[in-house]
């Protein structure tokens, strides 16, 4: 066991390598660089700017020097130094700009999933446990509405009615009188408030596919011969379900946690733009379409990280909760 | 050029003083009397008013900051009613009160096109951003010699860079030696601004210092729109010529080695490109003030960066040392506080602007939102003031140069661009797109080519032979089938309303226009290029811009031309004599002192040859554009240019 986490641990450098490599030349495709962007952003605002002078300015920010060049210098400052490069955007060090959005997107994405896993978990049971009452219908029907509507519809929509009926403005982290207010409980309750609806949207589209995912698993396993054999020996009802079928049922659930690292990393990207949270989504899109190349690149290359390694924690996982995976996996 | 006599603001404030008994905002009592500049102050009465902002009068009082009359110039700019915008367009200025936070929203990452045009302090100003009536504005005052060569500059003596350090020809000086003058910096030398001409290949002007507050510059030859070149022209601020050298000096290798920049260098993967260093980080132009990385750097601005208390917002506080005063001699700006949020898309700009947490906004601002902003005010507590967009909002490009031999024949005819003209159903576009908020091109166009005429359109287009066509009744020439493409970036969200209805009339006269949406970037590249055959964009304008003959958007009209003079024919074809007439009005133009009556016959000139010439065909001239403002915010523009008006946030002030 030991040995095989330290050999896929060591299989993430080159991957990672390969991955900085294509994700840094990928940017570089289009047409232009981050100084077009700049220029053409500062013409359509009608500041003059000869061609001469962009010319200049593409020196001035060493895009004259080959891809190759520009790579090695970042990629060694990522190695040597833990330093991401500067990312022209933002006028700041690439790390400066992930770590201002890292904590608001973190706290957004792991509450939207407790979030769900508590709404979700016991619908689901019930859901499977009561097949076909009125409350599992209705689950169900809440479950494809989360699964089938596109969340930034659902944001619009909310942010709509919230604004409409109840004269709240839901967009961004607070009301303007809190924007550059120093932390106090009014501004925390004030943030608060204006979580509950990302939260909530985040949370409603995984909690649709979790309950569905459970419900399923849940029926297939209730079926089964050894819930009926214990069932038959007097065990009660509610520690069977829940120290057996549940346990298994479950087990797809948590095996997405490694694909969940970078989902959790990012956010979610339309959702978080319509409602204006300052997460990491939005900026990885940003970035991407002004050719901010150092941090378009870096926040791939920690998403592919986070991937990676997601995978190689949900497998650990998988072997740990569930002995016939380890069994199986030792017996060949 | 402004001077205010000490007597004059004596008697306003004594008007002032005897019209309001009981000032609300009395300073403590123990912070000094500040008064108008460089007079006595008179026994301080007990209702007097403050001629500072409160926070300021503490700081003083607690000895943190020096009194106000060491933080202003000897002669502070002053304003009131007609200065920054003309009495025409504020017509109700009032001197106002200190206070409030100015929120506002942007949706590019680091960038706030308010923020910066409500900072922006040119070298020279006039109101309305017009050509009349230049004066000083960070310079004091200046002189032209006779034959408009010498420019004699007066600085204002005691102005303040934001941290306090004193305003001197040392700083133009260090512009002027140590930026332009250094080959790493700008290899091709001063840039053309400050060239006889405004010609790229012009000779540049010499710099003479006289002494620390007076300088002079010498043009080779005649060079009045200089004048103009430094008070907006390209939205240019005072970094063009005064940057604070003490700072700079600290990261440039002719006063500190490179050894002690290292630091600093290895942290950007640098060796000892320090040129980069200085340019992307240490440097700040006047466009970059919104740039997190100028928080701390001396400005001239009315707000200065600040770090702000959470990410994802911009703050700007008072600067203590700005020039400006009202007539009252109350230093300004009035609002205390100007707080840009960071949204994640254009159109969260607007939402915030209808929940009403937008105090101003112009830049993302749309006509077709109108009726949305109209149906909100009330609950957002914000008016939507219609005023004039400061560009011909869009404009139909056919590139002459574009490389197609049968195109270029056509094009280049006068009659196919006549013929054009004449199928395109001005109106419709106005009253569809515009909402009846825009006129007919009569400057641009002119009455007898803009009106609306199917037939006349049919007869230029046969009378150049293209007469054959093709089964769905589309012309063709020389038995081929002719179609334009028309690539547009969507730079404003009417260039695409526009350019289908414009492809859709033109099928009228036979003629096939196939609209494309491309990339802004691809469509900049493919413009540099020579590859855009048709485009539409935005164009000169008749008021505030002074490119009267719309040579700037020769780029688009004719790529190789454009090409050719900006290389001083070293690249690009050689364009026709008409092109050339129009290279030649401007230079006389440029030559002549901006908003003199040489100056405005040019510039009729200059209208009558683009009318004669067409070289672009202008859809619509004077589109309305809405500007967002608080309710209670006052001296706001009821007219004029949107973007005159938020150039001037340091009157803005808010009624409480």
């Amino acid at each position: 066991m030991l040995v095989y986490i330290i050999r896929r641990l060591l299989m993430l450098i080159p991957i990672l390598l390969l991955v900085s490599f294509i994700a840094f030349f990928v940017i570089e495709l289009p047409p232009g660089d981050w100084v077009t962007t700049y220029v053409s952003q500062l013409r359509t605002s009608g500041i003059q700017m000869s061609d001469q002078e962009a010319q200049r300015l593409t020196a001035l920010y060493g895009f004259d020097q080959p891809t190759y060049v520009r790579y090695f210098k970042w990629i060694s400052g990522i190695v040597t130094r833990g330093d991401f490069g500067w990312s022209f955007q933002w006028g700041k060090p690439v790390g400066e700009v992930i770590a201002e959005r890292l904590p608001i997107t973190l706290a957004i994405s792991l509450m939207a999933l407790v979030f769900s896993w508590l709404v979700a978990i016991p619908i689901g049971i019930y859901s499977a446990t009561h097949q076909y009452s009125l409350i599992d219908y209705l689950a169900t029907f809440i479950g494809f509405i989360g699964l089938a509507t596109p969340g930034f519809l659902l944001a619009m929509i909310l942010a709509w009615g919230a604004n409409q009926f109840l004269g709240f403005s839901a967009l961004g982290l607070y009301s303007k009188e809190f924007l550059d207010a120093p932390w106090s409980f009014a501004k925390a309750m004030n943030m608060l408030q204006h979580m509950i609806l990302p939260l909530v949207i985040i949370g409603m589209a995984s909690a649709g596919s979790t309950i569905r995912v459970l419900r399923g698993n849940l029926l297939d396993e209730l079926k089964k011969q050894y819930v009926v054999t214990a069932r038959a020996k007097g065990m009660s009802e509610t520690r069977l379900l829940l120290k057996y079928p549940v346990r298994l049922a479950l087990n797809p659930v948590f095996s997405t946690i490694g694909w969940l690292l970078p989902a959790i990393f990012a956010g979610e990207v339309l959702i978080s733009i319509v409602l204006s949270v300052p997460s990491i989504g939005p900026l990885l899109l940003r970035s991407t379409l002004a050719q901010d190349m150092y941090l378009t690149g870096s926040i791939v290359l920690i998403l592919s990280a986070l991937t990676i390694f997601g995978s190689l924690i949900s497998d650990i996982y998988l072997a740990w909760a569930d002995p016939r995976i380890r069994y199986g996996g030792l017996s060949k | 050029m402004r001077k205010v006599t000490v007597a004059s603001l004596l008697v306003i404030l004594a008007l002032v003083l005897a019209a309001c008994g009981g000032a609300p905002a009395a300073p403590p009592a123990d912070a000094p009397a500040v008064d108008a500049p460089a007079a006595q102050a008179p026994a301080a009465p007990s209702g007097e008013m403050a001629k500072e902002a409160p926070s300021l009068a503490e700081a003083v009082a607690a000895g943190t900051l020096p009194p106000l009359e060491e933080r202003l110039p000897k002669v502070p700019f002053v304003v009131g009613p007609g200065v920054l915008l003309s009495e025409a367009n504020v017509p109700n200025w009032a001197p106002g009160q200190y206070g409030g936070t100015m929120n506002s929203a942007h949706s590019v990452a680091d960038w706030s096109p308010d923020v910066f045009v409500m900072m922006n302090e040119p070298l020279l100003q006039a109101p309305d951003l017009s050509v009349q009536g230049i004066q000083g504005n960070v310079l004091e005052s200046f002189e032209v010699s006779d034959d408009n060569t010498v420019f004699t500059f007066k600085m204002r003596e005691g102005l303040k860079w934001s941290d306090g350090e004193p305003v001197t020809t040392e700083d133009v000086r260090f512009t002027w030696e140590n930026i332009y003058g250094n080959e790493k910096l700008f290899p091709t030398g001063v840039p053309a601004r400050f060239r006889t001409g405004y010609d790229p290949a012009g000779d540049p002007m010499t710099l003479d210092i006289i002494d620390d507050y007076n300088f002079t510059l010498t043009s080779s030859g005649p060079y009045g729109g200089f004048l103009r070149n430094i008070t907006i022209e390209g939205w240019n601020g005072y970094t063009e010529l005064i940057n604070p050298a003490h700072v700079l000096k600290k990261w440039h290798p002719d006063f500190t080695p490179i050894e002690e920049m290292k630091a600093d260098l290895e942290a950007n993967n640098l060796t000892d490109e320090w040129w980069q260093l200085f340019s992307q980080q240490k440097r700040c132009q006047s466009w970059d003030v919104t740039r997190a990385r100028c928080i701390g750097y001396p400005t001239l601005t009315p707000w200065v960066s600040v770090e702000p208390e959470s990410p994802g917002i911009m703050v700007f506080e008072r600067n203590p040392y700005y020039f400006k005063v009202d007539t009252e001699g109350k230093q300004l700006p009035y609002i205390d506080k100007v707080v840009s949020v960071q949204v994640e898309d254009v159109e969260m700009v607007n939402q915030r602007v209808l929940a009403g947490d937008v105090d101003f906004l112009r830049e993302s601002t749309a006509l077709i939102k109108v009726p949305l902003y109209k149906e909100n005010e009330a609950k957002g507590n914000f008016r939507t003031v219609l005023t004039d967009m400061h560009v011909d909002s869009s404009m139909l490009y056919l590139n002459q140069t574009f490389n197609d031999e049968t195109w270029r024949k056509i094009s280049q005819d006068i009659r196919f661009r006549q013929a054009l003209s004449h199928a395109i159903d001005r109106q419709e576009i106005i009253d569809s797109v515009y909402y009846g908020l825009a006129e007919m091109p009569m400057v641009s166009v002119g009455e007898e080519n803009a009106t609306y005429d199917v037939d006349a359109a049919n007869a230029l287009l046969d009378e150049l032979g293209m007469t054959e066509r093709d089964a769905n009744g589309m012309r063709m020439v020389d038995g081929k089938p002719f179609s334009i493409l028309l690539e547009h970036g969507a730079h404003a969200p009417d260039l695409e309303p526009v350019a289908e209805l414009v492809s859709e009339q033109l099928k009228d006269v036979g003629i096939d226009l196939q609209v494309k949406r491309i990339d802004p970037q691809l469509w900049d590249q493919r413009n540099l290029a020579n590859e855009l055959q048709a485009t539409m964009f935005w164009g000169h304008d008749q008021g505030w811009d002074s490119d009267y003959t719309g040579s700037d958007s020769f780029n688009r009209t004719a790529r190789l031309w454009h090409l050719w003079h900006q290389t001083n024919g070293a690249e690009g074809e050689e364009p026709p004599q008409w092109v050339k007439d129009m290279y030649a009005l401007d230079v006389a133009r440029w030559s002549s002192v901006s908003g003199s009556d040489e100056f405005n016959g040019l510039k009729e000139d200059s209208f009558a040859w683009v009318r004669e010439n067409l070289p672009a065909i202008t859809i619509v001239e004077k589109v309305k554009y809405p500007m967002i403002a608080a309710a209670n915010l006052r001296n706001v523009a009821e007219g004029g240019y949107a973007i005159a008006s938020n150039f001037a946030g340091e009157q803005l002030w808010f009624e409480q």
